[in-house]
């Protein structure tokens, strides 16, 4: 026994060092894995708060009444949402608004365009129908990011604006369930129409009015492509993001808003 | 002649001495990790920290997404001033949502706030450090940027002008 003192050290110091080793994996796994979920919470915040922000002044904006007068030497200003429910109460659509609402979404979204998609839309929760709904969307088409050895080919893709009007509101879940994490932000708001029967008066609605980013993804080529009618539209405007800022002179069904 | 019993001996210390290697090499392995560790934590917290600064002075700045004028943005300025643990540098640049107009984008280097042409010198900028330029080559430069509104009033050749202007408000903190 008196000989094996020195192998009884040896195996004390390492069990010593495997508990050590243990301790040490252990510690790194927690330094890796430390703060992940705040700074994801961190990112949440921020794009819900950008989302909150641009719904917002989306509502509080002004506009010019003559479309493609700029703001400071409008002849007649209005709120764009007073412009909007106006423009309802006629008909019931977003006929000659939808380009001024265009116009203001996509000049908010502008600083993070290239990096985030989006959806905006307003829906008549009495008449379960969407009185506007807006997508902007990237598509890739054939240049999706290719992995050749070690090089990585990444072309932008073409983005794109849908102007439509699903029939059904669970239309669109399957483009929210395909896009990864979305920031949105919500609000009620109350439109009127006048009367279709004639006389004088109208009839109160209340709506929905949505807005939600996320980051630019190649979509499924079921959902990335509008014109395969994923959402039942019957009608459709698809703007290309340069003639984005033009404004339409007239409803326009199944052909690009191509007036400038 | 030696005893029988003291075949290989090498003395109290030196019999152990195999068994120092594997201690001293688990030692350094731990102190290592644990370094490392420390280090990574700290850096996180203080990322963290300076993120949640960046967004609270950006949440005061732009409260309820509204700006009446420039006195209201210099009150929630002076409230934003307080925000001691971050240089920072804010303020509102125009967005474009006219036909055929694009946002400018954000220039460090070159840093013009949004100057209200009614009313010169009413520039809508907000810094803790007045006069100092963005350090982005030895700092973390924090970006965040929100749009908000702009309220504008004002008088032109007898004709009231009142709108409300999208503007992008920009918080740069280093």
């Amino acid at each position: 026994m008196v000989n094996q003192k020195g192998q009884a050290a040896l195996t004390d110091s390492i069990y010593f060092l495997l508990v050590v080793s243990g301790l040490s994996a252990f510690l790194l796994f927690f330094a890796v894995s430390y703060g992940v979920p705040i700074g994801e919470k961190l990112a949440l915040q921020y794009r819900d708060e950008y989302a909150t922000s641009a719904l917002k002044t989306i509502l509080y904006s002004s506009t010019p009444r003559i479309p493609g007068e700029a703001l400071e030497d409008a002849t007649e200003v209005d709120f764009l949402l007073a412009a909007m429910k106006e423009d309802f109460a006629d008909n019931g659509e977003f006929d000659v608004t939808a380009s001024l609402i265009v116009n203001n979404i996509v000049g908010l979204m502008e600083p993070l365009a290239d990096s985030f998609d989006y959806i905006y839309y307003i829906y008549v929760l009495g008449e379960e129908e969407y009185a506007f709904f807006m997508l902007y969307t990237t598509e890739y088409g054939d240049n999706i990011p290719r992995i050749r050895g070690s090089q990585v080919d990444v072309k932008g893709g073409d983005t794109v604006i849908y102007l439509c009007k699903p029939k059904e509101r669970d239309t669109i879940d399957p483009l929210i369930t395909n896009v990864g994490r979305v920031y949105e932000s919500g609000s009620r708001m109350q439109l009127v129409r006048i009367k279709s029967s004639g006389g004088r008066g109208y009839n109160d609605f209340d709506a929905e009015v949505k807005f939600a980013m996320w980051t630019s993804t190649a979509l499924p080529l079921e959902l990335g492509n509008i014109e395969n009618e994923p959402f039942n539209c019957d009608c459709f405007w698809k703007l290309e993001l340069k003639n984005a800022n033009c404004n339409p002179v007239e409803r326009i069904c199944e052909t690009e808003w191509n007036d400038c | 002649m030696f005893r029988k019993s003291s075949k290989g001996f090498l003395g109290p210390i030196g019999d152990d001495l195999p068994s120092l290697i594997p201690l001293v090499f688990a030692l350094t392995i731990f102190f290592s990790v644990f370094t490392f560790t420390w280090n990574i934590f700290d850096s996180r917290n203080t990322g963290f920290d300076d993120n949640i600064a960046v967004l609270r002075v950006a949440s005061i700045l732009k409260s309820n997404s509204y700006i009446a004028n420039h006195s209201v943005f210099e009150g929630r300025c002076e409230e934003a001033k307080s925000q001691k643990r971050l240089k920072f540098r804010a303020g509102l640049l125009p967005l474009a949502v006219e036909r055929d107009e694009h946002f400018g984008g954000i220039d460090l280097t070159n840093l013009e706030f949004y100057e209200d042409p009614n009313d010169p010198g009413a520039i809508y900028e907000c810094t803790n450090v007045p006069g100092e330029e963005i350090d982005y080559e030895n700092f973390t430069v924090i970006i965040r940027f929100f749009p908000v509104a702009l309220e504008m009033d004002y008088e032109d050749g007898g004709q009231r002008h009142f709108f409300v202007k999208p503007m992008l408000l920009v918080v740069v903190a280093w």
